[in-house]
């Protein structure tokens, strides 16, 4: 399949948004699991 | 022979299978969990991630290595999903959308296998077994883990070491879950499922027309799907589908393996805390809320109470015929019980307080016996607040195990469980107050709203099945679906780990005479009663608005 320049850039930013969000989900839960040892 | 007799002996063989498996299988899982040897195969995998096997983490280190092996693998498995269609057809599908993809890789990685795509036209067969498949092992062996830890912290004594995570989830997998997965998925080829490479194939029917059969590695799949209480399907129709759930005996097979690892996950915990009475009384209340859930599904069924099922004569839409209204409604129960989510019938067609039912089995937090390992560390929170409940009504000192629960334990475990209804509830009042959410109800009314608040409680409790009739391949549903998934099954688990470690710290605390028998008739009943109550103090008012309003029209 051959994409324009345009979609492939969209293409790759879509996938680091959505990669950002998982690891910002796991480092949201790193945070509470930080807190909760002081619980 | 009529159905009813079909039916009794169904369920009868059923609880006779399991109970028969309940101690081999929970004593077995008992040893390969407190073994000093490792394996070949073990030690070689240690070598090559750098494990030191012999060294006992403490509830910091084992969360920490938990999450950084969840979140490397919902990493792995988006990109895989994004990168499948350079595999080529049938190993590879056209490429699935970004939110589609964090879904389904949130959803796999969680144990939860919500499917927002038709799995023969979204998936090829290289992402199906080398992506998902080692996700329902894998998701499955961390859910016991968890559990296993926090068993451990009862029965460890002044002690910050709970368990090596990497060992537990090496041996789970290999000792454990693979051994059986073999052996049926043998079994289930012999029965008719499909296990091929085959290119999909155009057939005549014998109506006319053409259709597409597509094939599949389905067989070795199908077990883990039910045995790791994933649910995930190969085909959209699921267990539905005769390929992958060949005959009624096979079915009565994936409800045995659905069930039987959580139903002898008690005798573990029994072995490890040194008094199998205790193991005895978990399993009793997971018991009595199971066979009391599948007697009122069976009642709501049969009775097909509603306009349409009155009119045929039966609850028959949405259930396959080869299976039964009887049998389809003990695999609803069982698949809701746990945290499968797989289905042979359509929840979305069972009457309304049948409906219900499905949802109240997820609502219970899936303890009955709930998902491979969340449903003993569900049901062993619930213990330690019935523990603090019964102390406070009668004055008796709250300990449970020879631990005393005080304010920190007691914070660990409200925290658990105010966790899934907030997501679930928070969750669904968003969807409906939002117009563009609404528009993907293709209901309206009571209905309508079930169907969204079925999709955040399977969400949240990381059950999987759908009740269908929403549209959720949307951007906003899918990625708010996969928070929620992601969410719904680790936030639990960091409070599972932090309550197992501060257990472990304490010294024991002998019986006395204002100790609690935590083994007798007494406790069990009040352990259901606090379940009961729990869930519907939480979740009432939402039950209310949807199937019940349905239900009572």
């Amino acid at each position: 399949v051959c994409r324009s320049p345009r979609s492939v850039l969209e293409f790759q930013v879509h996938d680091v948004l959505f990669v950002l969000l998982i690891i910002g989900v796991f480092v949201g839960l790193a945070i509470i699991a930080k807190g909760a040892e002081k619980l | 022979m009529s159905d009813s007799w079909a039916g009794i002996i169904f369920l009868g063989t059923l609880i006779l299978a399991l109970a028969l498996v309940h101690k081999p299988l929970g004593d077995y899982m008992a040893r390969v969990l407190t073994t000093k040897r490792h394996l070949r195969v073990e030690q070689a995998v240690y070598k090559v991630g750098g494990v030191d096997p012999e060294a006992d983490q403490t509830w910091g280190r084992y969360l920490r290595s938990m999450l950084a092996f969840s979140a490397v693998s919902v990493v792995f498995l988006y990109i895989f999903l994004r990168l499948q269609h350079d595999f080529g057809h049938p190993y590879g599908v056209p490429q699935m959308s970004h939110s589609q993809a964090l879904n389904t890789a949130a959803s796999f990685v969680t144990n939860t296998n919500w499917q927002s795509y038709s799995g023969e036209n979204a998936l090829g067969y290289i992402v199906q077994m080398a992506g998902l498949a080692v996700q329902n092992f894998v998701s499955a062996a961390v859910g016991i883990a968890v559990a296993i830890a926090l068993v451990r912290g009862f029965a460890r004594k002044r002690t910050e070491r709970l368990g090596n995570f990497w060992v537990d989830l090496t041996r789970i997998s290999l000792r454990i879950l693979l051994p059986i997965s073999i052996v049926f998925a043998i079994v289930f080829v012999g029965a008719g499922m499909v296990q091929n490479f085959h290119h999909y194939m155009d057939v005549h029917t014998i109506a006319g027309g053409t259709q597409t059969l597509t094939g599949g590695p389905v067989a070795s799949q199908e077990v883990i799907k039910e045995l790791g209480t994933n649910g995930g399907g190969f085909y959209n129709a699921n267990s539905a589908h005769p390929f992958e759930n060949a005959t009624v005996w096979t079915n009565w097979l994936e409800i045995f393996l659905l069930l039987c690892i959580s139903f002898s996950l008690p005798r573990t915990f029994g072995r490890l805390v040194g008094d199998k009475r205790q193991g005895y009384a978990i399993v009793g209340v997971m018991a009595f809320l199971a066979v009391l859930s599948v007697g009122l599904m069976l009642g709501f069924q049969i009775a097909h109470h509603g306009t349409v099922p009155t009119a045929v004569g039966g609850a028959t839409e949405g259930t396959e015929t080869r299976f039964g209204v009887p049998n389809s409604a003990v695999f609803a129960t069982g698949t809701t019980l746990t945290s499968t989510g797989a289905v042979d019938s359509f929840h979305d067609s069972y009457t309304s307080l049948g409906g219900m039912m499905t949802l109240l089995n997820m609502m219970l937090g899936e303890v009955a016996p709930g998902g491979t390992g969340s449903g003993l560390y569900g049901i062993l929170i619930l213990a330690v607040i019935t523990v603090f409940v019964a102390g406070l009504m009668v004055g008796r000192t709250p300990e449970y195990l020879g631990k005393k629960l005080g304010a920190r334990e007691l914070k660990f475990a409200s925290l658990y469980l105010l966790t899934t209804p907030a997501l679930v509830l928070i969750g669904a009042a968003v969807a409906m107050a939002t117009p563009g959410q609404r528009a993907g109800m293709l209901n309206t009314g009571p209905h309508g709203f079930s169907e969204v608040l079925y999709a955040f409680t399977s969400a949240a409790n990381n059950n999987g099945s759908a009740f269908a009739g929403i549209s959720v391949n949307t951007v906003w549903y899918n990625t708010a679906l996969g928070i929620v998934m992601l969410l719904g099954r680790f936030l639990p688990m960091i409070f599972v780990l932090g309550l197992a470690g501060s257990l472990s710290r304490q010294a024991p605390t002998p019986v006395s005479e204002g100790t609690l028998p935590t083994h007798r008739l007494l406790f069990v009943g009040m352990l259901t009663g606090v379940t009961v109550i729990v869930v519907a103090l939480t979740y009432f008012p939402a039950l209310a608005l949807g199937p019940l309003a349905e239900g009572l029209h």
